[in-house]
């Protein structure tokens, strides 16, 4: 029943104006991602933020985006030292801090050489788009990957955007006095992050693409989301993991040696963010929720990690380059099919899985649901305060 | 407030976050440019030159070109012959250069090379040589040398360059030593080409006879040229295996006095010599001793960018342009040319090679100081007339200049 008047649906919409039925394709899309949600708080929880995210697109409006915090700050004038991790983390963050201004933006970067390719050939399966009639020739060819990974890096820009402000709030709210400490030099990091990844676009790819609809709903529901532990899960562990996933694919297989720096210094920050997060959540999940309050978080990380695995899928660059050749359905099957997308996704997962069970996010009760969607198999991997920040780079290159 | 129906129904969507009328106003645009089927544009264009477009409309072209072939052009030297593979055909003057952007070691280094043919001896037609000698310790010449192939990208920019064959003249004189020898075999083809009926007298310098560049194809391009040619090559040494032709000697005063009287070179020749430093300073001296008048002569030199780059102020300064009759004042960040703080703002500057090489990107200083990294290709007139090269300059406070 449901699938015929879906074909139905279809036929109609496919009587329209080509524009017109992408918007309506779009929508379509935006409503399946937020009734796609089994848990039915969980989906309250994301609705506003997917709202404002994927129908009025408030990231795309070209106006800043105003979002009220209800989170509260915590102060406490006993200045307790009673988490020796986070303040060993403190030590290292401020040993590792670097200016950005070092890095060799000397070197010139030229989108369109093929001889150091910002992407490497195969990182899309760009012959496969023949599958559905499109044909693009060498220097189209060379100019959709530079699109992609400008793409990229923009989305990477936004996300430091949000993980600077992020940052700042979870440093008030939290109740641990040495996280505090730690939390104001991840507000540096980020801030240098945002430093590095604006210039980058501006001064050597000259072009920043706006931000990704389902990436705003993310942020939007950690900011506006009065809880800080939920701010952290979702920076901490979800966003960071998105971010070191793709961060460590582009790291990898990028030929631009600035870029390859770039990201280098910036995974080396990352790997402090994620142990930082697992140390604290840790803590916080086993000592002070409650089992409802634990489940609900649990709910919550499976919801957002299928919503990161499925819906971060470049639709900005369907807008720029396929919107006149193929559906948006089409776009979703090859992008999510092409190499890079794999690979990224499984550096994701590998980091982001084992992070949850660290943190008692993957009790016996969800695990099934990981299973049906093929994510079980990173469960035994090492969890972000067991690797160093060397092991990391080694796993990356 | 006054939202309107429209507002209200907004406002219970986004729940009450407290959105401002602004807000409001930007979301119903938003889902009323849905329903129309408009798209917010997927990405906005920041500072740097736009993909796949010149840099400046008034610059020269940039672009991508394949290497079709490789040749060996004397001992440690190739040609590359570089082609656009969608079949444009390359246009240049015989003289003028092409910028190569080769990347050692993930810095890109750009270097001048002369185009060593004439567009009409060009094989195939459109496609364009350039003749690369190893430079003992050179890492472009090096890489270049050693591992180009068919089928490799390089990065070009041009062509550029003023010193090209005049299109009336009746007798040129072309001097060179080393690897300024190639633009003046794309000259000398120019000179003896179709259309023209000039005389060459061409005099070449090199260390031995195998390395002298091109040496063969000039030799049967002067003895097909019925007469029109005169050629001689010497060599400062000659090794044992030499041909009798070889000749041992070299461009001094003496030499080049007897063998331009030998070829009875006319009061109205012009000159044309490119090489090493140090022979042009000598060989101009000659011909002007010899009463050859200074505008007659003129030069190509090989500008290296210098290794020491000036940082110039460490503040920004204001950097006034005069362009077109219109003046734009742009910030000259430190570390930046004024050429970098003109073009980062979008002032429309020539500019060619970007290291002092090619004179492209001349502008006129009209107030302020600047400092300049030497040595660069400006003549001596062009320095008393005020004018400094906008990819080497630096404002070391405000400064007006003009762009021509």
């Amino acid at each position: 029943m449901q699938n015929h008047s879906a074909d139905s649906i279809e036929r109609l919409v496919g009587l329209l104006p080509r524009a017109m039925r992408n918007q309506i394709e779009q929508w379509g899309e935006a409503a399946a991602v937020l009734s796609a949600s089994r848990d039915p708080r969980v989906a309250a929880s994301l609705l506003p933020s997917g709202v404002r995210g994927l129908f009025l697109k408030r990231g795309k409006q070209g106006i800043p985006t105003q979002m009220p915090a209800h989170h509260l700050a915590h102060f406490d004038w006993r200045y307790p030292s009673d988490q020796p991790e986070m303040a060993d983390l403190y030590a290292r963050a401020k040993q590792g801090q670097w200016n950005a201004d070092d890095l060799p933006w000397h070197t010139s970067v030229d989108p369109l050489d093929p001889t150091v390719a910002l992407l490497p050939e195969g990182f899309l399966d760009i012959e496969g788009l023949t599958a559905y009639g499109v044909r693009l020739d060498q220097r189209e060819k060379i100019k959709m990957q530079a699109s992609l990974c400008a793409w990229m890096l923009s989305q990477f820009l936004h996300g430091e955007q949000g993980a600077l402000f992020a940052a700042a709030q979870v440093t008030e709210a939290v109740q641990f006095f040495d996280g505090k400490l730690y939390g104001s030099t991840q507000v540096m990091d980020e801030g240098r992050h945002v430093e590095v990844f604006r210039r980058y676009l501006d001064e050597k790819l000259g072009r920043l693409y706006q931000i990704n609809d389902n990436l705003f709903v993310v942020i939007d529901a950690l900011m506006t989301d009065g809880r800080w532990d939920m701010k952290f899960l979702g920076m901490q562990i979800m966003v960071e993991g998105l971010a070191l996933g793709a961060f460590g694919v582009l790291h990898r297989r990028t030929e631009e040696p600035l870029l390859k720096q770039l990201l280098r210094q910036v995974i080396q920050d990352e790997a402090r963010h994620v142990h930082y997060g697992v140390v604290a959540l840790r803590e916080h999940v086993t000592h002070a929720l409650s089992e409802r309050e634990r489940r609900e978080r649990e709910d919550w990380a499976f919801e957002v990690a299928l919503l990161m695995r499925d819906r971060f899928l470049a639709h900005e660059l369907y807008d720029e380059w396929f919107a006149h050749r193929m559906t948006r359905a089409q776009w979703r099957e090859f992008i999510s099919n092409s190499p890079g997308m794999r690979e990224f996704r499984h550096t994701m997962f590998r980091r982001m899985v084992p992070n949850l069970r660290e943190i008692g996010l993957l009790s016996d009760r969800i695990r099934p649901h990981y299973e049906a969607v093929g994510l079980m198999e990173y469960y035994h991997g090492a969890a972000a305060d067991k690797l160093t920040a060397d092991e990391l780079i080694r796993e990356l290159s | 407030m006054t939202e309107g129906r429209e507002g209200w129904v907004l406002r219970w969507l986004g729940r009450g976050v407290g959105a401002t009328l602004t807000q409001l106003e930007s979301d119903a645009k938003m889902l009323l440019g849905g329903v129309r089927g408009e798209a917010p544009a997927p990405f906005m264009q920041r500072q740097a030159p736009v993909w796949g477009a010149a840099k400046a409309p008034r610059s020269v072209g940039h672009e991508m070109l394949q290497v079709l072939r490789v040749e060996p052009a004397a001992e440690d030297a190739v040609s590359l012959v570089l082609h656009d593979p969608s079949g444009r055909a390359l246009r240049w003057q015989a003289g003028q250069f092409f910028t190569l952007k080769v990347r050692v070691l993930g810095v890109e280094h750009r270097r001048a090379y002369s185009v060593s043919w004439a567009e009409s001896a060009a094989e195939p037609p459109g496609s364009v040589r350039v003749t690369v000698q190893r430079v003992p310790g050179g890492m472009v010449s090096e890489r270049l040398v050693r591992d180009s192939k068919a089928g490799d990208w390089l990065a070009v920019e041009g062509p550029a360059g003023r010193f090209v064959l005049p299109d009336a003249v009746g007798e040129v004189v072309l001097l060179g030593g080393g690897s300024g020898v190639t633009p003046l075999v794309a000259m000398a083809q120019e000179a003896l080409g179709p259309g023209r009926a000039t005389r060459v007298v061409m005099l070449l310098g090199a260390r031995n006879h195998a390395r002298a560049l091109h040496e063969a194809a000039l030799q049967a391009l002067a003895a097909g040229s019925g007469g029109r040619m005169v050629l001689h090559s010497l060599v400062d040494q000659r090794a044992p295996g030499d041909d009798a032709a070889v000749r041992e000697g070299r461009l001094d005063a003496a030499t080049l006095g007897a063998l331009l009287d030998e070829a009875q070179v006319s009061e109205n020749a012009r000159y044309f010599m490119c090489g090493p430093e140090a022979m042009l300073g000598s060989l101009r001296a000659t011909l002007l001793a010899r009463g050859v008048s200074a505008s007659a002569i003129e030069e190509e030199r090989f500008v290296r960018p210098s290794a020491t780059r000036q940082r110039g102020s460490a503040e920004a300064q204001p950097v006034t342009l005069r362009v077109l009759g219109r003046e734009v004042t742009v910030a000259q960040k430190p570390g930046q040319t004024l050429l970098d703080a003109g073009l980062v703002a979008g002032v429309e500057m020539p500019f060619s090679c970007t290291m002092g090489g090619c004179g492209a990107c001349r502008v006129k200083l009209i107030a302020g100081e600047v400092s300049q990294e030497e040595p660069n290709c400006l003549r001596a007139h062009e320095r008393d007339a005020g004018m400094v090269l906008a990819c080497v300059a630096r404002a070391e406070g405000p400064v007006t200049v003009e762009v021509p």
